[in-house]
């Protein structure tokens, strides 16, 4: 039976001094840290865990989705490293205090954030769906799954 | 590499790229004796099976190119595409940093069969490795 | 070599079960599958006015595409779709995945 975390939503100007918090409660390791998009807002999130018990604290910050940064926490949490890495590269999140680059998946210069909800998925707007036929031959008029409004208004 | 159980006589040698999911059934392959792995370098007069087994990224492409290339300089090289990933990108078609499908990695080259499955079972590699190098290297 | 538990290695179709209300088509994560049809009307004897229905005029699964989860199996209404054992079907070209109605109804009987 797994014990659900509660997740502590915390201000990106008290990110720092929230993860050393935790830390000095004796949650000093990363398990990983990411970011979620849910189209209205992006946040990043933390899961810190004590190693020595089954003790750990699951932080959250709500970011810009327009200019979205934090600090990063390497300094304090080398562990984060690769985590910070990985969340910049899919989301295009500036961790701030450390070197941006160093892609990990995809190769520099395709100028793609893909796990943003906002990045688009051009081969969905390009093929034609399926769903659009009918027996009656009346098109249905609601965009296809998983493509968003503003990606068709350049056709 | 591998070679097929049921052809010893030929040195066919199915080299598989390993990209993702895909990859694990034609290990089963092995796991089940249908396929026997070879530690051997093959010889000149050698078909190899390039089994393109799993998701390419874009990332991925050059080397899967340079694989084949390598491959081609041996011999022959029959392509099998296993899976909806190498058949079409599978379920990421619509990703932007994945190949959706291998067909215009090999200029020139035919891809000899295409394997449906997300995955296909082992089964269904061996059987149709088996009718490939049956009908083009007879016995 | 086969397991003695049904397998989900093809999907088979029952075109007579089909009425092209296109659940299946629309709720494919992969859009690997595509319907067309047609309306027709069907006068009956005695009914006030006649029937609008639909008819079947294509089937087609990409099994290129197709990434077997069976949301088209457990979304039909009509029971029209099914899993089957069968799993040997490649072929030498692209477009030998795409199983039309024929092919798809074949495996409704034969494909064990």
């Amino acid at each position: 039976m797994t014990q659900t975390t509660a997740i502590i939503d915390i201000a990106a100007d008290e990110w720092v001094a929230a993860c050393t918090a935790s830390a000095a409660r004796g949650c000093d390791v990363v398990d990983w840290l990411t970011a979620v998009d849910t189209a209205e807002s992006l946040f990043v999130l933390v899961h810190l865990v004590d190693p020595g018990s089954s003790r750990s604290e699951m932080l959250r910050c709500e970011l810009n989705s327009e200019r979205p940064e934090i600090a990063s926490i390497t300094s304090w949490f080398p562990g984060a490293d690769w985590h910070e890495r990985e969340t910049h590269e899919m989301f295009g999140i500036d961790f701030l205090g450390r070197s941006q680059t160093n892609a990990l998946l995809i190769r520099a210069g395709d100028g793609l954030s893909p796990l943003r909800k906002t990045a688009p998925l051009d081969a969905r707007v390009r093929t034609p769906w399926p769903g659009q036929e009918s027996a009656t031959g009346r098109r249905r008029q609601k965009l296809p799954p998983g493509v968003r409004a503003e990606w068709t208004r350049d056709e | 590499m591998w070679r097929l159980a049921s052809r010893p006589d030929v040195a066919v040698d199915v080299a598989s790229p390993r990209p993702a999911c895909c990859a694990l059934e034609v290990e089963a392959a092995g796991q089940r004796g249908l396929l026997v792995a070879s530690e051997t370098v093959p010889h000149a007069a050698t078909v190899t099976v390039l089994v393109v087994a799993g998701t390419v990224t874009t990332a991925l492409e050059p080397a899967l190119v340079r694989l084949f290339d390598e491959h081609a300089q041996r011999g022959p090289v029959i392509i099998v595409s296993f899976g909806a990933c190498a058949t079409s990108g599978g379920p990421y078609w619509d990703a932007p940093t994945v190949r959706p499908g291998i067909e215009v990695l090999f200029p020139g080259q035919e891809i000899a069969s295409y394997v449906p499955g997300c995955p296909p079972r082992p089964e269904a590699l061996v059987v149709e490795l088996e009718r490939l190098v049956d009908s083009r290297i007879p016995a | 070599m086969s397991d003695s538990t049904p397998q989900r290695n093809v999907i088979a179709l029952l075109p007579e079960a089909c009425t092209s209300c296109m659940v299946c088509v629309r709720e494919c994560p992969s859009w690997c599958i595509s319907v067309e049809s047609h309306v027709e009307e069907v006068s009956e004897e005695g009914a006030r006015r006649p029937r609008t229905v639909n008819v079947l005029d294509e089937f087609t699964i990409d099994y290129g595409l197709c990434m077997y989860c069976g949301i088209c199996i457990e979304t039909c209404p009509f029971d029209a779709l099914a899993w089957r054992d069968s799993f040997d079907y490649p072929s030498g070209d692209r477009q030998g995945l795409r199983q039309d109605a024929v092919d798809l109804s074949r495996w409704w009987t034969t494909g064990s």
